[in-house]
Parts: C-alpha cells; sequence; structure tokens
C-alpha cells in the first residue's frame, strides 16, 4: 500500500475521532497542535487506526507515537513488512 | 455486579438488562439537571406537540448506559470513556427497557473495549442506540 493511501485513510480516521471533516493531517502533527489531541483521544486514536487497518501495536511502539508522521511510519512497516 | 477483566472480554460478548421507567426518576432528574422544560413537566404542553404525554429527558435514559458500563460490562473493574448517543423514540413514565451491550471491538495494546449499545421498550421499539468506549481500572499504590 503506498504511502499517499495510507495518508488518506489515516487522515479519514483522524477526521473521524476529532469530529472535524475539514482537518488535513501532515507528518509534524502532534498533540501540541492539535486541538483535543489529549490522552483518551490518543486511545481513540490507536483503537480506530488498528481497526481502519487490522493491524496490532505493540505498548512500545504506541509509546513512541507522538505525530501523526510516526503514526503513518508505522502503520507502513505494520503492512508492508 | 460483573468483575470482567480484561482478559476475559471476547468480541460479541453481550450482556443485558431491564429498568422502569418511573415518575420518581423523571423528578429526580429535573432536579439533578436543571432542565424543567415544560416539554417534561407539562402534559397538556406535550400532547399538543405530538408526545403520548410528558416524555422523560433523553440524557435520563442515557444513565442506563453508565449502569451497563459500571455494573454489567465491565462491571467493578471499568470505566467509561466516551459515549455517543443517539435518542430514536419517546421514552415515557411506565416504559420498561431492555438495556444491551455487545463488544464490537477490543484495543488489545490499551486496554480499551467498544462497546455496541442499545435500548428497546416494551413493545420492542428501538428508543436509543450509543457507541461506548470504555477502559479496565488497574490497582495503584494509593495515594
Amino acid at each position: 500500500m503506498s504511502r499517499e493511501i495510507v495518508v488518506k485513510r489515516t487522515q479519514a480516521v483522524f477526521r473521524e475521532i476529532f469530529d472535524d471533516e475539514q482537518l488535513v493531517i501532515n507528518d509534524s502533527m502532534s498533540a501540541s497542535n492539535l486541538a483535543n489531541w489529549d490522552s483518551l483521544n490518543h486511545i481513540n486514536l490507536i483503537g480506530a487506526i488498528q481497526r481502519e487497518f487490522n493491524i496490532k501495536f505493540e505498548l512500545n511502539e504506541v509509546q513512541h507515537l507522538t505525530n501523526v508522521g510516526r503514526f503513518i511510519d508505522l502503520i507502513i512497516k505494520k503492512i508492508n513488512p | 455486579m460483573n468483575t470482567f477483566h480484561f482478559e476475559d472480554i471476547y468480541l460479541g460478548l453481550t450482556v443485558s438488562f431491564d429498568a422502569v421507567i418511573t415518575q420518581a426518576m423523571l423528578d429526580s432528574f429535573v432536579l439533578l439537571s436543571g432542565d424543567n422544560s415544560p416539554l417534561h413537566t407539562d402534559d397538556h404542553f406535550a400532547r399538543e406537540r405530538g408526545f403520548l404525554t410528558i416524555p422523560v429527558h433523553g440524557m435520563l435514559t442515557a444513565a442506563f448506559y453508565s449502569q451497563l458500563i459500571g455494573i454489567h460490562l465491565p462491571g467493578k473493574n471499568g470505566y467509561s470513556q466516551e459515549y455517543k448517543i443517539a435518542f430514536t423514540a419517546p421514552v415515557y413514565v411506565g416504559d420498561v427497557l431492555t438495556i444491551s451491550g455487545e463488544v464490537e471491538y477490543i484495543n488489545a495494546v490499551l486496554k480499551q473495549i467498544w462497546i455496541s449499545a442499545k435500548m428497546i421498550n416494551q413493545a420492542g421499539k428501538l428508543v436509543s442506540r450509543a457507541k461506548i468506549k470504555a477502559g479496565f481500572l488497574e490497582l495503584t499504590a494509593v495515594r
């Protein structure tokens, strides 16, 4: 799966979790610059992304998901082993 | 009270319970919420607007989702994180609601479960549906 498609599907997840159909994600987006990216929504993001891509994260992996770029990189690593 | 631990949870796990809507519940919710809108306190007002009689507050019925999580699924070891609720039909004093919830997704890495829940009245009509996310409590040192 191409990075472009992963980004598109991840953006759809972010839009659902943050309830913002206009949200456009970028690699540097993080909890420090995206409103409502709190601990609960972080948990929700993990779950929603796992479900969207049919993947499972390990605890040590999710601890380093500090921005969107890292999410995308990890998703690609999981689906393209 | 159920005591499901995270390891006990599986996809499709379903629980249900019944609740009877009483006048005391309606009166208490008016006081608790401060929502004394005539829709919920004036029978004539409600009937003029198409209701059979005074409907109870949607959020009153939503309290049963709290019971679903705190008492039944997961029960003692769980806590509510998020609710998305729709009120699909009026509920009246005297109605008997069957509240049910089914586990539809398990977020194993962060011990969170997603529950699809609904309420059906004595006539089999769907009066509410919800998507709920719940977490699991863990023992920590007492502060």
